[in-house]
């Protein structure tokens, strides 16, 4: 029997039960639904982090104070002989690498900014001139931590978006006195507005020359320090000259780690990749709940037509023909499911991008056809036992059915 | 001979019981042939129709239908051979509900692989010998009962098979139509040549035949006409 016409009997069986078949798919309405939903969060946040990254500035490597064996097996530092990421640290490689074109030393802290009655709790960044051009960012007004801003220790500091509108409204913050933890600075410029990523936000920020920063927290060593290479070619050779100068400055110890950006993206995608198939996972399960529902109904189904099934057998249906037939019913039960769920799943996921942008959601080429390979494949492994039942009754006690 | 059966048995086992449907039953009938089959209530009639006609397999003794050996295939070869030699008419005309006259009487076609417009076209032709063309898209429900089993009978004839079995085909129907219906039979089998084996519990349609089989507890008690 041709393919059309089993599709045509099938379609016409379901047309004739609508509100059942209806219900029927509504178990796998749902579980495409969220798998199309769940998933598309996952593919939204690797593509937001992916952004993220690549707008935080290129060929970054990052250096922090302390060995973490990031590749598992290493020993624990002992705390003791651990030297600290110094100011000078900084300055060696700056100095001593061709493959590097921007340093940026970094001390992070907390503190209360005021003037005068306003305040704000926010993040105080310590670093130095080289920091804008390493991180992508640039300045509204006035100018960035200039060069000598750090060899003189000038008490001056770059106020985010946020906080000049906190602090001072409508008015030009330049040149006017803030504190900063109890310490009193010039605001010497603005930066541009950046926005948040990676739960940070950019423009609630205030920058301050990397040794006041040291004095304000009373600390000795950097938090870290952000390296640029100058292209993705030198970035091996750029490690290469980061471990050679620093070991030979911390007696030949490698206490302390790089980590290139390319390794934090990787970590963060598997992250977000683990996510999407948890999640997958869980909606896969609302599958399953659907499919047995489809598998219930084709039972009933079958029941209900042995007699049908009875009369074609009689008149030369083989048991390949019932048994297609029936599968081609489930299948366009399912289908018909994943059609409608995966319709539902993309309005949920633009509607929530819509009215809640940090959550980004993005439908690709795969997600779709995971949807209709996840329905198809619903209706294929719960129609084949009920398929089977129809395709192996009896003609004489099929016909005697009442 | 178009019909050779040899000492067919047919058993049913009910626990410790056994019923002796048929027992050894020989019978041997010519293409073309009209045999009415008669017999009381649980006789057997049924089961040695529905052996004939391929539905149900024999417990023992030996079926050739045009010279095969049917006793003794398997499912999907009895399948082929309902579908292209056997014609069954039922006493509850089993048509699809959910289809229209010409689609059920195009049914058979759809197994063998015939093609969408000469299904159309075969099936018209059937509907033309039992005269209901003009009611080919009715459902069943929108048929009387004397026309259903026209349909149905359409439906038997529509792939030529050699064979038309009819169990009690007026069972359903008053005396009237019942009639029309076996006068429907003789044409087709004196025009068309189709070999007729009907049962039923009727003295004047049982001498419509040419061939009266009496069946009493699973065997042949008489044999007349032939
Ligand atoms: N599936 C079955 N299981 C058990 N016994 C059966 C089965 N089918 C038929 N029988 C028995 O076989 C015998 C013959 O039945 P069959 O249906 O052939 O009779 P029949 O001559 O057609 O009767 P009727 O005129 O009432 O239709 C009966 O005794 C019946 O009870
Ligand atoms: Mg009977």
């Amino acid at each position: 029997m041709e393919l059309l016409e089993q599709v045509r009997v099938a379609g016409e069986s379901i047309r004739a039960n609508k509100l059942r078949s209806f219900l029927t798919t509504l178990g796998v309405v749902i579980g495409v639904a969220s798998v199309i939903l769940l998933v598309s969060i996952g593919e939204g946040m690797r593509t937001y982090l992916a952004n993220v990254f690549a707008g935080m500035g290129s060929n970054l490597l990052f250096v922090f104070p302390g060995k973490r064996d990031t590749r598992g097996g290493g020993h624990p530092p002992m705390s003791t002989t651990v030297h600290k990421l110094t100011l000078q640290d900084a300055n060696a490689l700056r100095q001593r690498s061709l493959n590097i074109v921007g340093v940026a030393p970094l001390v992070v802290g907390g503190g209360r900014v005021e003037r005068a009655a306003r305040s704000r709790d926010t993040v105080v960044l310590g670093t130095d001139h080289e920091f804008i051009e390493v991180h992508n960012l640039s300045v509204g007004a006035g100018e960035f931590l200039r060069e000598e801003d750090v060899e003189a220790k000038h008490r001056v500091a770059i106020i985010g978006q946020t906080i000049a509108k906190e602090l001072f409204g409508d008015e030009s913050p330049l040149g006017q006195p803030i504190k900063v933890a109890e310490s009193r600075f010039l605001v010497a410029g603005v930066m541009a507005p950046k926005g948040q990523s990676l739960g940070l936000d950019f423009d609630d920020m205030v920058y301050i020359p990397v040794n006041a920063a040291l004095d304000l927290f009373n600390e000795e060593g950097l938090t870290r320090i952000s390296i640029k290479a100058a292209n993705p070619s030198n970035l091996q050779p750029a490690i290469e000259d980061i471990v050679r100068i620093l070991k030979h400055r911390h007696n030949n110890r490698e206490d302390f780690t790089v980590v290139s950006q390319a390794d934090m993206l990787e970590t963060f995608n598997q992250i977000a990749s683990t996510m999407t198939y948890v999640l997958l996972g869980i909606a896969s399960i609302s599958l399953l709940v659907g499919g047995i529902g489809i598998m219930n109904i084709m039972l009933v189904s079958v029941r209900e037509r042995t007699r049908e099934i009875g009369v074609r057998k009689a008149l030369g249906a083989r048991r390949r023909d019932i048994l297609i037939q029936f599968l081609i019913e489930s299948v366009m039960v399912s289908s018909l499911g994943g059609a409608l769920g995966l319709g539902l799943g993309a309005l949920i996921a633009t509607s929530i991008t819509a009215a809640v942008p940090e959550i980004p959601t993005r439908i690709t080429l795969w997600i779709l056809m995971l949807a209709v390979g996840f329905s198809v494949g619903v209706g294929i492994f719960f129609g084949v036992a009920p398929a089977r039942t129809a395709a192996n009754l009896d003609p004489i006690e099929a016909l005697r059915y009442e | 001979m178009l019909i050779e059966i040899e000492k067919l048995s047919k058993v049913y086992r009910m626990g410790e019981n056994e019923v002796h449907a048929l027992r050894e039953v020989s019978l041997a009938i010519d293409r073309g042939a009209s045999v009415a089959i008669v017999g009381p209530s649980g006789s057997g009639k049924s089961t040695l129709m529905n052996i004939i006609g391929c539905l149900d397999t024999p417990s023992g003794g030996s079926y050739r239908l045009d010279g095969k050996l049917v006793s003794s295939m398997n499912d999907d070869a009895l399948a082929t051979v309902r579908n292209r030699q056997i014609g069954f008419v039922f006493q509850t005309f089993n048509l699809l509900p959910r289809q229209s006259a010409l689609e059920n009487v195009a049914l058979p076609l759809l197994y063998a692989g015939v093609s969408r417009r000469e299904r159309r076209e075969m099936a018209l032709e059937a509907l033309r010998k039992v005269d209901l063309v003009e009611r080919a898209g009715h459902k069943p429900a929108e048929l009387s009962g004397g026309q259903r089993q026209r349909v149905a009978i359409a439906r038997a004839l529509v792939n030529r098979p050699s064979i038309l079995l009819a169990d009690e085909p007026t069972g359903n129907l008053d005396q009237k139509v019942g009639r029309e219906i076996i006068a429907l039979f003789r044409r087709l089998n004196e025009q068309e040549n189709v070999t007729l084996i009907l049962v039923t519990h009727d003295r004047e349609i049982a001498q419509s035949a040419r061939r009266q089989i009496e069946i009493i507890d699973g065997a042949i008690v008489s044999d007349r006409g032939n």
